[in-house]
């Protein structure tokens, strides 16, 4: 569970980088008409304003912060990697075989015990149903067009 | 109307196993993020061409509703809401599962989405043309104030700090402002990508920002995902009851906010679901609890978004407009059976619109012994699958979830990509609530005001063509008191607290 921390870093930098969003809004507004501006730059003002209390309030210290809540984030970082490189891999090999690369990479990240031969060869088996299954079922009876790449 | 026949004429054994059929089939595709009530509806509508409309009708009706209650499978296991209608679910429907109560929160949205559902047909059986009179009285500044009704939600959701959720919140409103202007059609915020022409995707944006950090989250600890007791402790049939009968005002109220939002044309059930949060927060005694795993949460969304599949109907068959975007695809069925709506239609084909009606009552009380069943088999393979073959199933789903809505590899990325931002925005203590109030409810809160603007300039009424309409003030009071009521109960009740000690 998460516990409050004394500084509000993250909040802290999170204002500050939408104040500035809030700017990059009001000049990009400048460029459109009046109608699609009227409500980017209502939002930004008060996006502006709610930025500059909470950058005060951090400031004062009257802010409290999230504390981190343990967990590796080695493994963190390792499923970002895995759902951008599934991504990337889906029109360069095909979506049923960049999935079933994705699905054994992600369940390799979230294992945390010693793989036996037969618990592998079971979540393969699993892995390859389960990516079977569900493409079958969008390709053939929902009509989605998949991306081919060189496999499948 | 001669009751007794048309009742008899949706008992038929065709049509009730079509009422089955099309619940479990609607259930089983909005449980799964990305496949949308409306998806489900128009794969599903080629294959009711080849029997009677009626038929046709109940099988598509019990589509919809079983597509919307099963949006809370998802919402209350793992935090993603199955349609946008049941984004209000994740907020104490996940909390419930976390600490072990995620059968007791099936099972109270299985009764909260038959009762929703029950009275939103009734509606539609008995007040279907004065309700649709109602629908014709909401103008521009009616919808733009009800979208502001449910952003005052975003004090609700703000854990902690209410400066983080409204800043969380225009987040989500610029997010939802990103391509083609709704009013004018400038291009906005593309970064000149092609991808972000037509805008993000309500959808695709849930299941980043819902699904993603829960993904993210999920490997960090070799921990269980979901809490569980020592012994599986079945329906929770009787504590589920006693919790709904306690919480039967709630029911009803927000039943009534379903079926009212659910009759207004492209209003839908998820903005029902969040009214109906916000209200059930400003009268519970302990709106404090509210976003921690309350039970009366639950009960206000899934009544409420089952409420608008009945309601949506009323414009849909007295009027011709459709009242949600599934409708939009059950107009275009009708169409194809023949089947002419308007004023005309209850007189002139009586048989197959009252058989209808009773077809979705009769599909809505089926859902009650389905979904159980349905809800048990979810937990129960929920709980027992271990993290490993868990978190790439969700993984899985969530890419070809997010690929079928356009057909579309930018949406993934983009879906990864809010996904991953709103992971890192709530490391710094910004949820991803307040972001979706955004999102959804943004082009509603857009079109409405500039429409208004422009309306009031035209006519140099600005201030009245806000503030002095009847509907948009009484709207404007609710909000007002939605917003502040919370906080006020509160300084009193440490008031009264402070005096009782001294």
């Amino acid at each position: 569970m998460k516990t409050a921390r004394a500084s509000d870093t993250g909040g802290l930098v999170t204002a500050v980088a939408m104040l500035a969003v809030s700017g990059w809004v009001f000049w990009e507004a400048e460029g459109y008409t009046e109608l699609a501006a009227v409500f980017p730059r209502t939002i930004a003002l008060v996006l502006a304003l709610a930025s500059v209390v909470l950058i005060v309030r951090c400031l004062l210290g009257r802010q409290r912060g999230v504390a981190d809540d343990g967990g590796s984030h080695l493994r963190r970082g390792a499923v970002v990697a895995v759902l951008a490189g599934w991504l990337a891999l889906i029109p360069v090999l095909g979506f049923a075989t960049a999935s079933l690369a994705g699905f054994v990479a992600m369940g390799a990240t979230a294992h945390y015990e010693r793989w036996s031969i037969r618990r592998w060869a079971g979540f393969m088996g699993l892995a390859l149903a389960a990516v079977a299954m569900l493409y079958g079922l969008f390709s053939t009876v929902l009509r989605v067009p998949f991306p081919k790449g060189m496999l499948l | 109307m001669d009751t007794l026949p048309h009742l008899l004429a949706a008992l038929t054994p065709f049509n009730l196993l079509l009422a089955i059929g099309g619940v479990v089939a609607g259930t089983i595709i909005g449980a799964l993020p990305g496949l949308t009530a409306t998806m489900a509806i128009a794969i599903l509508t080629p294959l009711t061409f080849g029997i009677p409309p009626a038929s046709a009708l109940v099988a598509l009706g019990a589509i919809y509703t079983g597509a919307i209650y099963g949006g809370s499978y998802s919402a209350i296991l793992i935090n993603t809401p199955g349609t946008p209608s049941a984004i209000a679910t994740t907020f104490d429907g996940y909390p419930m599962a976390k600490r072990g109560d995620g059968d007791l929160a099936l099972t109270l949205a299985n009764f909260a989405s038959v009762g929703g559902g029950l009275v939103g047909a009734l509606f539609l059986l008995l007040l279907a043309p004065p309700l649709a009179q109602f629908a014709l009285a909401f103008g521009p500044v009616e919808y733009f104030w009800l979208a502001m009704l449910g952003l005052t939600l975003v004090s609700a959701l703000s854990d902690g700090s209410l400066l983080k959720g409204i800043i969380g919140c225009c987040i989500g409103l610029l997010i939802s402002m990103s391509g083609s202007a709704i009013v004018g059609g400038d291009i906005r915020f593309t970064f000149d990508s092609q991808a972000l022409l037509g805008g993000v995707n309500v959808v695709v944006a849930l299941i980043g920002l819902f699904c993603v950090p829960v993904l993210i989250d999920l490997v960090a600890t070799p921990d269980a995902h979901l809490k569980v007791g020592s012994v599986l402790r079945g329906f929770r049939l009787r504590e589920a009851l006693g919790i709904t009968w306690a919480g039967k005002w709630n029911l009803a109220r927000s039943s009534v906010i379903g079926t009212v939002i659910g009759v207004l044309p492209a209003a839908g059930g998820a903005i029902a679901s969040l009214v109906a949060y916000a209200e059930a927060r400003r009268a519970s005694g302990t709106p404090e609890r509210f976003g921690q795993g309350e039970p009366d949460g639950v009960i206000a969304t899934e009544s409420a978004n089952n409420a608008t599949v009945g309601a949506g109907f009323i414009p849909t068959l007295t009027l011709g407009i459709p009242g949600t975007p599934p409708d939009a695809v059950i107009l275009g069925a009708l169409l194809v059976h023949g089947v002419r709506t308007g004023p005309n239609l209850f007189s002139e084909q009586s048989q197959i619109v009252y058989t209808f009606m009773f077809g979705l009552l009769i599909a809505t009380v089926l859902m009650l012994p389905i979904g159980l069943l349905l809800g048990r088999y979810a937990f129960r393979t929920v709980i027992a699958v271990p993290k490993y073959v868990l978190a790439p199933m969700i993984g899985l789903m969530t890419i070809l979830g997010t690929y079928a809505i356009q057909n579309s590899l930018d949406d993934v990325a983009v879906m990864l990509g809010l996904g991953v931002g709103a992971w890192v925005l709530g490391r710094a203590g910004f949820g991803a609530a307040p972001i979706v109030l955004g999102v959804v409810l943004g082009p509603i809160a857009e079109q409405g005001f500039v429409q208004a603007w422009l309306i009031g300039g035209a006519t140099d009424e600005r201030f009245e063509t806000f503030f002095m309409r009847p509907i948009a003030a009484t709207i404007i009071v609710a909000a007002a008191i939605v917003a502040i009521y919370p906080v006020l109960a509160k300084r009193l009740k440490a008031r009264v607290r402070n005096s009782e000690n001294g």
